[in-house]
């Protein structure tokens, strides 16, 4: 039996002070952002978003949640209780839970699993429960309409979501974020990858349920869709999650496609001087607002397609424009080997 | 003696047990929180399942549009032949051209597959009496065609 020093306690002590840190600094990111996006959209529409709460409104997040916790814990005597109860865990945990797999820097991340891509698949596929399941307990017709549109939706997207991020990982050779990261080191697989860097900013936006493709919450014909009957914190952990989705489908877009915490580098030239200094992450925050403000600025400009336009540009469009770019990275791959491996 | 490798993944392994562990009790305090704080209140109509203010009729427990199963069956033969390429991904190196030439044939297969459920109407929501319509030159005399074509659960 191996024993630990207290040397070795303490490197185990300061990984799980870590992945608290990481934590509470994606929650209150995600609250932030809600006011963020409001003052954003305001200031993009003309308006003035919430601006009273303390300097530029920043604490309208912390009024707003003092609020929803001394909101009615309502729970409807005609729902389902235990599935309406468990509905909104699982959409704040689900993309929460992948984090754990999100390289920060190179120090900052919880673990450099060997399947953090698949398990970003996997927590994908499973927020898609949270919303199948608000829609089912909530026993009402909005609400099951919308948790009906958001399962098929979200399965029609993640189909070819996959597909599109195989393309990096044959290019890196690895489903570990951080070997991707390590494979960017020369050039961003923005360019070789730009096909799949198109199908997955829109499968994201589709699995994060953003506008335009929050067909599940249209709110002209479906009320509120499947959280039409869900009020106070268990509304409030839906919103959450979603503002959750948005920071992790950033701060993976950047990862598989902009190289992660890494200076700018295209095509094997260097754009970044190695006399100056390089701050991991800053590069990181730096690229992942950026994609943050895309998805609010997506919201802002684009109105929301019909139902049946979201599926066909899913089934008829996307899908064979990532196998055909998962068969072009392979040929691509092979031609620039060398010789045949002999084997 | 542990070696620094297996310390950093047992770190790894703590620090995920402890991420996973505080999300869910994170989750729990804030259910838990609520619960105690938020007030309690009885009003006329509030028990109501809420359908913009017309009184609700009927269960919610609908008979649905069969094209939503449809979707969750194309999800799972796609998916499936996701898995098989995503295996083909990490080893695209290593079983070169012969592998590139299984999976295109592979590919092709589903994608025949594909344009069969495309041929057959199954990708299609509208239903087949008003497909291929277009819809600016029927639909100005027919005000309630007009209001089908934007029909989302038909």
């Amino acid at each position: 039996m191996n024993t630990l020093t207290y040397a070795n306690i303490f490197t185990i002590g300061i990984a799980m002070l870590k992945a608290i840190i990481i934590l509470i600094a994606t929650v209150a990111g995600a609250g932030l952002l809600s006011w963020i996006e409001r003052r954003v959209l305001g200031w993009w529409q003309d308006r003035y978003g919430p601006n009273r709460v303390g300097p530029f409104g920043i604490f309208q997040f912390g009024a707003d949640m003092i609020k929803l916790f001394f909101k009615e814990d309502w729970t409807p005597p005609f729902a389902d209780v235990f599935i309406f109860w468990l509905a909104p865990v699982i959409g704040m945990s689900a993309l929460l839970f992948t984090m754990a797999v999100v390289p920060i820097t190179p120090e900052w991340g919880i673990t450099d699993s060997q399947v953090g891509l698949l398990f970003f698949l996997a927590m994908a596929g499973v927020a898609v429960y949270a919303v199948l399941f608000a829609g089912w307990a909530s026993n009402s017709k909005y609400a099951l309409l919308g948790g009906l549109r958001s399962a098929a939706q979200t399965l029609s997207y993640e189909v070819f979501m996959g597909i599109a991020l195989m393309g990096v990982v044959m290019l890196a050779n690895s489903f570990s974020l951080y070997t991707i990261i390590e494979a960017q080191k020369d050039g961003w697989f923005i360019v070789p990858q730009f096909l799949g860097f198109c199908a997955f900013v829109v499968a994201g936006v589709a699995v994060a349920h953003r506008s335009p493709f929050d067909l599940p919450e249209a709110e002209q014909e479906l009320a509120a869709g499947f959280h039409t009957e869900y009020a106070g914190i268990k509304w409030a952990m839906f919103f959450v999650g979603e503002y959750v989705g948005v920071i992790l489908v950033s701060a993976l877009t950047v990862i598989l496609f902009f190289g992660g915490w890494q200076e700018p580098a295209l095509l094997g030239y260097k754009l970044w001087p190695d006399f100056l200094p390089v701050y991991p992450f800053i590069w990181f925050a730096l690229k992942t607002s950026i994609f943050i403000m895309l998805f609010i600025l997506i919201r802002a400009a684009l109105p929301r397609p019909r139902y049946d336009q979201i599926m066909d540009a899913g089934w008829k469009f996307f899908l064979p424009l990532s196998l055909a770019n998962l068969l072009i990275t392979a040929a691509v791959i092979l031609l620039q080997q060398p010789v045949a491996g002999g084997a | 003696m542990l070696t620094p490798d297996k310390i950093d993944s047992l770190a790894q392994q703590w620090a995920l047990g402890t991420f996973i562990v505080a999300t869910l009790l994170l989750c729990a305090a804030m259910l838990a929180v609520s619960y105690y704080l938020g007030g309690r209140y009885q009003g006329r109509a509030k028990n109501d399942p809420f359908e913009s203010g017309i009184v609700s009729v009927g269960s919610a427990q609908l008979r649905l549009s069969a094209k939503f199963y449809l979707i969750g069956m194309f999800f799972v033969i796609f998916d499936v032949e996701a898995l098989f390429l995503y295996a083909w991904a990490v080893a695209v190196r290593e079983v070169g051209w012969p592998g590139f030439i299984e999976a295109c044939i592979f590919i092709v297969v589903l994608f025949i597959g594909l344009i069969y459920i495309w041929r057959i109407g199954a990708l299609a929501w509208s239903p087949e009496a008003r497909r291929n319509k277009s819809p600016v030159s029927t639909n100005n005399h027919l005000p309630s065609n007009h209001a089908n074509q934007t029909g989302v659960m038909s």
